[in-house]
């Protein structure tokens, strides 16, 4: 599913915004230093993986392979809230981007 | 976990929980199925089995450093019960002793469905965690709108 992001202009987003949005005093209190886009990518390919993990217990429940349908729907649970939260930043992103290109007349 | 990415820790802690439940189930499921048997792996009468369960060592250390309480639950062994078997005389049945015994096991299959009662109720308590915890993070989702 989050194949959909890799060429959509949500990286470029995060690009632009790197530029402009990373705090300066951000390098001493993170622990992991690197851009916002890199921070945006790495969530990007956590959810990427949970959702790959769901997809692989499905697959394991249909060949026979596990009997915990429990499991197979927690796991579901996990990546489709873990897809929200990436969808809901993405919207505040592009709320943002938007509304600063609405700033010029 | 291999997994860094925990989004919902309850929900894992609540998903061990109903592994537990279920391996439960399926200990109670094999003794009432082996409730006549006299020819359990050994060629004694079955023994009724029962789960142990262990609250899971929560050693790990999250990112920030802090110990993280919760680490869910987990079957620490199946153990065997210890009460003797039942003596029914049965003389012609291929297991009977010289005197016309069987050996049966002792299962009460009463007390099975009670502890059967008690396993989904405690599946149904977990299933019930898990969805207040995804309760919770839509509701955190949605504080933005």
């Amino acid at each position: 599913m989050t194949e959909l992001f890799n060429n959509t202009k949500l990286r470029g987003i995060g690009e632009d915004l790197s530029l402009n949005l990373k705090p300066s005093r951000a390098s001493s209190t993170e622990p992991s230093a690197g851009s916002f886009k890199d921070v945006l990518r790495s969530l990007v390919d956590e959810v990427d993986s949970l959702q790959k993990t769901a997809d692989a217990s499905i697959k394991g429940l249909a060949t026979g392979e596990t009997t915990d349908i429990h499991d197979v729907t927690v796991k579901m649970e996990e990546a489709g809230v873990a897809f929200e939260l990436m969808m809901e930043i993405r919207n505040k992103l592009v709320d943002a981007y938007q509304q600063i290109m609405k700033m010029q007349p | 976990m291999p997994n860094e990415f925990n989004i919902m820790p309850a929900m894992r802690v609540s998903a061990t929980g109903l592994d537990a439940e279920s391996r439960r189930m399926e200990v109670i499921a094999n003794n009432i199925a082996n409730a006549n048997t006299t020819a359990a792996p050994g060629g004694n009468a079955y023994h009724r089995k029962q789960v142990i369960f262990a609250a899971k060592l929560a050693s790990e250390m999250n990112k920030m450093g802090q110990e993280r309480v919760a680490a869910g639950v987990e079957v620490k062994q199946v153990a065997e019960d210890t009460r003797p078997d039942k003596l029914v005389y049965r003389p012609g049945h291929p297991d009977a002793d010289k005197d016309g015994n069987v050996r049966m096991p002792d299962i009460n299959v009463l007390e099975e469905m009670v502890d059967m009662m008690g396993a989904t109720r405690a599946y149904e308590a977990n299933l019930a965690a898990i969805k207040t915890s995804r309760a919770m993070a839509t509701q955190a989702l949605g504080i933005g709108r």
